[in-house]
């Protein structure tokens, strides 16, 4: 059975913080899904631990230690309570979605392709959302002007000579190809999928085209 | 910026033993030892990211604050309280400086998808953890070093650490390959 992993340099920039929110959260969500990575990220978040313990300590402010301890008994505001769990939505993205699977308000683009948006702020250069493809309809031929993640969340998908299944996460080789992911045949597939840049459609292009484009 | 003389740092165990104590007693005095030590390394954390002093200054005491609240969480067989530190600060910094939010893998999530062949269960202690991967720091080639650093110190993405040096995409990629495979060797108790 094949699976498909985040590569190391994106776990290690997941573990370093430097990756994009949208990324972030696609990371976050193959992990509550695989625990291999999860010990990947945990070594990558050490190396992170051994670089703070080398570096030159910086001078605070001579009161910063009393003006802290004054706010130690400080309440505390508290966290939002966890999102219950979902079958569909690991935790992470469960919270970002605002709501249950069943209780998506699904935009439809035609031909068996639905989308839904998700609210991440910052998103003129990514677009966050799931996707939800019938089972056995494709998504036309097309090709990116920069990354794109996907990860699957329900049923699955084949693109090329590769399958993926929940919990798998396709990244572009070159996106400059063209591709032309096939939802598998049973049951619909949905997926988060983050896209940078416009895609471009290289085949007859659809009513899809106006709203991907978006 | 001034610098402190390096002080006698304290050891992995006596700082795991200090985040217990506070977690389990309130203990101030533990705290205040934690402060000392960690403080310093946090506010330099995020100079070297880029914030400015009063930035750096106010994220490094909500760092410690949610050090001190969320001490009772800290399981030492996890993480070391060095890289349980890095973590907070990480988090506290995409939330105070650059207000994004951080979203975190649900660990308690019991459905795992993972290829059976890469059993995650092979996980080695945490504290011979952060010794090797001390060791993985030091042996690493130059070129592969810089780019982690430039991952955990400068904010760079792949792409922007590409853009930045010049590099192909593609040998920034293979270097951070490269790099996590002789992390790897060293923290499978191959140093060479």
């Amino acid at each position: 059975m094949s699976r498909h992993h985040p590569s190391p340099e994106t776990l290690m920039c997941y573990a370093a913080g430097s990756l994009p929110e949208p990324h972030s959260l696609v990371i976050a969500t193959h992990l509550s899904l695989c625990a291999a990575c999860r010990a990947d990220t945990a070594e990558m978040d050490a190396l992170g631990g051994a670089m703070l313990e080398d570096l030159s300590p910086t001078l605070m402010e001579p009161d910063a230690r009393d003006r802290l301890l004054e706010r130690l008994e400080e309440p505390e505001v508290p966290r939002p309570a966890p999102p219950p769990s979902d079958p569909v939505l690991p935790s992470p993205l469960r919270a970002y979605v605002g709501r249950g699977i069943d209780a998506i308000a699904w935009k439809k683009l035609g031909r068996g392709i639905e989308e839904f948006r998700l609210p991440i702020p910052g998103g003129d250069t990514y677009t966050t959302r799931l996707i939800r493809i019938a089972a056995g309809r494709d998504v036309p031929s097309h090709s990116h002007d920069g990354d794109e993640l996907t990860l699957v969340l329900a049923g699955g998908f084949t693109d090329g000579d590769q399958n993926y299944r929940r919990g798998d996460l396709a990244a572009d080789a070159d996106p400059a190809v063209p591709h032309r992911p096939v939802a598998d045949a049973d049951g619909a597939c949905i997926c988060l999928i983050v896209t940078e840049g416009k895609l471009r459609f290289s085949g007859p292009l659809g009513p899809l085209l106006t709203y991907f484009r978006g | 910026m001034q610098r402190l003389e390096p002080r006698p740092a304290l050891g992995a165990r006596e700082l795991d033993d200090l985040v217990l104590k506070v977690g389990r007693g309130r203990d101030r005095e533990a705290f205040i030892s934690l402060y000392k030590h960690f403080a310093p390394r946090v506010k330099a954390y995020l100079l070297r990211l880029g914030a400015d002093d009063t930035a750096a200054e106010e994220a490094t005491q909500e760092t410690m604050l949610s050090l001190w609240r969320r001490a009772d969480s800290f399981d030492p067989s996890q993480a070391g309280a060095g890289t349980w530190v890095f973590t907070i600060a990480r988090n506290r910094r995409i939330d105070l400086i650059r207000r994004e939010r951080r979203p975190e893998a649900d660990e308690s999530a019991a459905e795992q998808v993972a290829d059976p062949a890469e059993p995650a269960d092979q996980a080695i202690a945490a504290a011979e953890r952060d010794k090797r991967v001390r060791v993985a720091l030091e042996v690493l080639p130059r070129e592969q070093a810089a780019l982690i650093e430039m991952a955990y110190y400068q904010d760079l993405t792949q792409t922007a650490i590409a853009a930045k040096t010049g590099l192909p995409l593609g040998t920034v990629k293979s270097r951070f390959r490269l790099a996590f495979a002789r992390l790897k060797r060293v923290l499978e108790g191959d140093p060479s």
